[in-house]
């Protein structure tokens, strides 16, 4: 196997096109299990991994710009992230998992149950992506077009996460559920993101995983609660938007009907862990 | 492709096809077998190596990925004249030990937890070993196992063996 650890993108990229069947590798945690069948002798990595500007959380211009190779279990223990994305980061893997996987990787891998996306969803992020022919910002929610398929082109790093500050004055929660409570793919997964006036709300954002081919908006949802008061159950009323907005299926690991009874559930707990209702379900 | 790290803290430098994964260095190449292979896919912990401190699954790492790091296996935890250390002794006296397979990577990512917390609630303890499996012991003696741990470290008496760099 041929090993190549470039020290900037602009030698990443020309290794790439020197080596195009080079394979693109950060934390490896989804593309070792997928090399672990098959043999690597005549596979070709280019890891990205020692590339110092794709590492780090910076805040500056009104922007949180995330590297693409930051290690999910600094996401987690992050202050400066918002809360959603924190969370979802922390809902991967195991800590041994969470101490190698970066969040460029749980983007690209482009599962529907990456923890760290309804977070980038309902925090509108834009994503940085990065070929010799130069730079282009994706919104989060053009980047996925099916299960584990994404826009990213094959001679192309995603290089930056770009959440804009504004949305520090919103607040935002991340739910997911398992079969088990550790080192588990979500049944469903969800994200919440809120912008209260007094007890008004004045925005929100609604993203479930698991659901869908890739991540979604519950855009029905969102558009009933735009605009209502605070009270008890308001999240527990929108069943029927939620229905509407949702096309989960049944497979190995939950039933269609059950993955609606989970959404549910995820929609109050975020929603009020967010809005500060209490009634936020079990602490986990 | 020539890999250099610290091992236990001591200086290792292996000559290795870089698609060698670390557990694979670790226990062909180095001969410390202490670590154990579970499912070569990261889902068991059983193969968990501290790199730098943090635990990590070493069937998930590539041969590049310890270039100038400093690793912990199980093999490091007691002192130079064999006595064992604290969290050994405590899964030890607790039954916490059944077949054993799953002992070293429970045990790494103990140590792991208890370097940065000296008194875990239980919940702590849960989610530090969240990816460590263990078929025979139904996890409550391990549970015990690192509470009696982290009592074990608070006596002042043990030395931990400390991790020099390049030396």
């Amino acid at each position: 196997m041929k090993y190549f650890y470039p020290e900037s993108i602009k030698d990443a990229l020309e290794m790439k096109a020197a080596v195009p069947e080079g394979i693109f590798i950060a934390g490896g945690t989804d593309l070792c299990v997928i090399f672990s069948d098959t043999s690597i002798v005549d596979k070709t990595l280019i890891d990205l991994t020692r590339i110092a500007s794709l590492k780090g959380i910076k805040k500056g211009d009104g922007k949180l710009k995330i590297g693409a190779c930051t290690k999910i279990a600094d996401i987690a223990e992050s202050v400066d992230v918002p809360t959603a994305l924190a969370q979802g980061a922390f809902s991967i893997g195991s800590p041994q998992i969470r101490n190698s996987a970066t969040i460029g990787g749980n983007i690209c891998n482009g599962s529907p149950c990456g923890d760290t996306l309804p977070p980038l969803l309902v925090l509108s992020a834009r994503f940085v992506l990065e070929s010799s022919s130069g730079k282009r910002e994706i919104p989060s929610a053009e980047f996925f077009i099916g299960p584990k398929k994404t826009i990213l082109r094959e001679d192309e790093i995603l290089t930056h996460i770009i959440i804009d500050e504004v949305m520090e004055k919103g607040a935002s929660a991340f739910k997911m559920f398992g079969k088990r409570n550790g080192q588990v793919i979500s049944q469903v997964n969800g994200a919440l993101w809120i912008l209260l006036n007094n007890n008004t709300i004045d925005d929100i954002r609604i993203s479930f995983g698991s659901v869908a081919p890739v991540p979604v908006r519950a855009e029905k949802t969102e558009l009933f609660l735009q605009g209502k008061s605070l009270k008890k159950d308001l999240a527990r009323s929108c069943r029927d938007y939620l229905k509407d907005d949702l096309k989960p299926i049944t497979d190995v690991r939950a039933s269609e009907k059950y993955r609606y009874i989970l959404a549910e559930t995820i929609l109050n707990d975020t929603f009020n862990n967010a809005a500060n209702m209490g009634d936020c379900g079990n602490e986990d | 492709m020539r890999i250099s790290f610290n091992c236990n803290g001591n200086p290792a430098v292996v000559d290795v096809d870089p698609g060698l994964r670390a557990i694979d260095i670790i226990r062909d190449v180095l001969n410390l077998t202490g670590t154990k292979e579970g499912c070569g896919k990261g889902e068991c912990g059983a193969c968990t190596i501290l790199l730098d401190g943090k635990p990590v699954n070493s069937c998930l790492i590539y041969a590049p990925g310890l270039e100038g790091r400093s690793v912990e296996t199980i093999e490091g935890l007691q002192n130079s004249g064999g006595t064992l250390h604290p969290i050994q002794e405590a899964y030890l006296e607790e039954g916490a030990v059944q077949c054993g397979y799953c002992t070293p990577g429970m045990i790494m990512s103990t140590k792991a937890l208890l370097d940065k917390k000296t008194d875990p609630t239980v919940k702590e303890i849960e989610n530090a070993l969240s990816g460590n499996f263990c078929r025979c012991t139904g996890y409550g003696k391990i549970i015990n196992a690192v509470k009696n741990s982290a009592e074990k470290l608070k006596d002042s008496s043990f030395v931990k063996p400390q991790i020099k760099d390049g030396k």
